[in-house]
């Protein structure tokens, strides 16, 4: 089973188009050059469709990293729970 | 507002007008907060019209400018225009080369830059030999001898005002050249369509040297209204910028549909956001109806939401239509463009003849604000601005935009349908595919190239480019590494594919459709 990290690289790697193996653990909007307003577009887009939920703005001003999104992804999953 | 201050010979004359009613009025708002009042903004221009004259600068003599939305900036756009030197306003993320090529298609003779740029285009303006002046408030004192005096009548209407850079299919951007009196035009057309006042407060978040801020600069400081000037800075936070444009109290705003569906999908635009604004204009590309409907839904009870249109060589904009609930009664597509505005006339043709009602054509413009051409390139100005073919007594020009549409004879609207060509806008910037391929091209190695622009998820398209190569040696990262030296940031395609070849089609040309199949 995908583990968390994962699931938001993918999720990640998807709005990007990159390859899951070169997102970096330390990635974020303000490092990574292919993550910007348009790809965080895509990735709100694809987080909402993956978990079926309404990302809140705290959520979207914390999916600003990959920290972050693995975060958001666990505390909807704890909600669905 | 005495609505005569505009109708001047010359923007020069017009804006000390408006500056001698407007006074100690509110002329611009800067992001630090503070404010620049009419008098005290024509205080700076003309200080640095005559520090130009003084320095050799004469009328037609063209100024770059890079421009950070400082009060400086402004004054020396204001100073161009009152001694007839076209100002041109540069993109600094332009990488050397193409920043090149647009400084040997104008060749300023000087370049004013009012805050931090970039080392890159600075040095390729020192590598073009012209000499880079950093502008500060001091910088136009002491200039009041008479020497140096603005001459009051040595421009005219036909002069240029400015020059502004598009995407170009050779791979050399564009100058399009505006006159003087093309942009009294269009401000006296701003201030009917908007109704504006002095009381209005115009946002300026579209960059300088981008053709919507067109439309924030004149409509507001010609009118005597106030100029929010937003920096860039400021877009990288989607949440500051709602609330930058809440403090200062924006009445009109104006920007690319792709800015507002951003605020709106990180949640940061709610319904009581802007109180103050009254009317919400997007324009430069389409604005999908899924995406629209949520603007709508914030807005629509209580502001105009304007979908405006036009070509950067047709004075910024020719038509505004207002949305209204019956352009959700399906969601597909995007809203027409309408009507087009009192001073234009267009055609729909194919080829030189005019189609039948209904019928899709290319639309070509007419009338007063056509603009001058294409600065320094009669070539590419006569294959564009061409003699109407439907006009025999005199010899009339129009401009062809390359836009298809379709005039509906039951709701009397223009709707945009697709273009002739393969020139794309991509968040509201306008590109020729084969600038980039061109690009592309040029990289040892690349044989053959295609980029295709498509919508796959999101609200908006990405940039897709295909190579063939032979080249072991070549990888996507080294392609769009090399690219990134030749075009701006969002020339660069999102994704990146190198083939042994690329499919063709039964005429032997590469197969496009195929490509854009493949994405």
């Amino acid at each position: 089973m995908m583990s968390e990290i994962q699931y938001a690289k993918s999720l990640l790697a998807d709005a990007l188009r990159l390859d899951p193996g070169r997102i970096p653990d330390d990635a974020a909007m303000k490092t990574l050059r292919q993550w910007d307003s348009l790809a965080h577009m895509e990735l709100i887009a694809l987080t909402e469709e993956g978990l079926a939920v309404t990302l809140t703005m705290d959520d979207i001003v914390r999916m600003t990293s990959l920290h972050g999104l693995v975060a958001v992804l666990a505390d909807h999953r704890k909600t669905v729970a | 507002m005495d609505s005569d201050a505009i109708y001047q010979t010359d923007l020069g004359k017009a804006f000390r007008a408006v500056a001698a009613q407007r006074g100690d009025a509110a002329a611009l708002r800067l992001p630090d907060g503070t404010v620049c009042s009419y008098a005290r903004l024509l205080e700076l221009s003309e200080g640095i019209a005559r520090r130009l004259i003084s320095m050799g600068v004469r009328r037609g003599d063209v100024i770059g400018i890079f421009h950070s939305k400082q009060a400086d900036g402004y004054a020396a756009m204001l100073a161009c225009l009152s001694i007839g030197a076209p100002y041109v306003n540069f993109d600094e993320d332009n990488p050397p080369e193409r920043l090149g090529r647009i400084l040997a298609s104008c060749n300023p003779v000087l370049v004013l830059v009012d805050g931090p740029v970039s080392s890159p285009a600075l040095q390729t303006c020192k590598c073009h030999g012209i000499e880079v002046r950093t502008l500060s408030p001091l910088w136009g004192c002491n200039h009041t001898n008479s020497s140096a005096a603005i001459p009051s009548d040595q421009v005219i209407g036909s002069d240029i005002g400015y020059l502004m850079f598009t995407s170009g299919s050779t791979g050399i951007p564009k100058g399009v050249a505006i006159s003087h009196a093309q942009v009294i035009n269009f401000v006296a057309w701003a201030r009917s369509e908007f109704s504006i006042t002095s009381d209005d407060v115009i946002s300026n978040v579209n960059p300088m040297y981008f053709d919507n801020s067109v439309f924030d600069f004149y409509a507001a400081l010609f009118n005597g209204a106030t100029l929010a000037a937003i920096p860039r800075s400021s877009l990288r936070d989607a949440r500051f910028l709602v609330q930058q444009v809440r403090q200062m109290g924006c009445t009109i705003w104006f920007s690319v549909p792709s800015l507002l569906i951003y605020l709106i999908t990180t949640r940061s635009l709610a319904k009581d956001a802007w109180p103050a604004v009254r009317a919400l204009v997007f324009g430069g590309e389409g604005y999908p109806k899924p995406e629209l409907r949520k603007l709508f839904d914030i807005f629509g009870d209580r502001a105009r939401l304007v979908n405006v249109y036009g070509p950067t060589e047709c004075t910024c904009i020719c038509s505004a239509y207002d949305i209204c609930d019956r352009d959700f009664s399906d969601l597909k597509g995007y809203p027409p463009i309408g009507r087009l505005a009192a001073n234009f006339r267009g055609l729909l043709l194919a080829g030189n003849t005019p189609v039948a009602l209904g019928e899709v054509g290319e639309l070509c413009l007419l009338g007063p604000n056509v603009g001058l051409g294409y600065f320094n390139d009669p070539q590419r100005t006569v294959q564009s601005f061409v003699p109407n073919p439907c006009c025999v007594t005199h010899r009339e020009s129009m401009y062809r935009t390359g836009d298809l549409m379709r005039f509906d004879p039951e709701d009397m609207l223009l709707y945009f349908v697709g273009r002739v060509d393969n020139q794309i806008k991509h968040l509201g910037y306008r590109i020729e595919l084969e600038e980039i391929e061109a690009a592309l091209a040029l990289i040892p190695g690349v044989s053959q190239c295609a980029v295709i622009y498509k919508r796959v998820r999101s609200q908006f398209g990405n940039l897709f480019a295909y190579v063939a190569s032979s080249s072991s040696t070549l990888d996507a990262d080294s392609l769009l590494e090399s690219l990134r030296t030749q075009l701006p940031p969002y020339m660069i395609p999102t994704y990146l594919e190198i083939r042994t070849e690329l499919p063709k089609n039964p005429n032997g040309k590469i197969d496009r459709q195929r490509l854009a199949d493949d994405v």
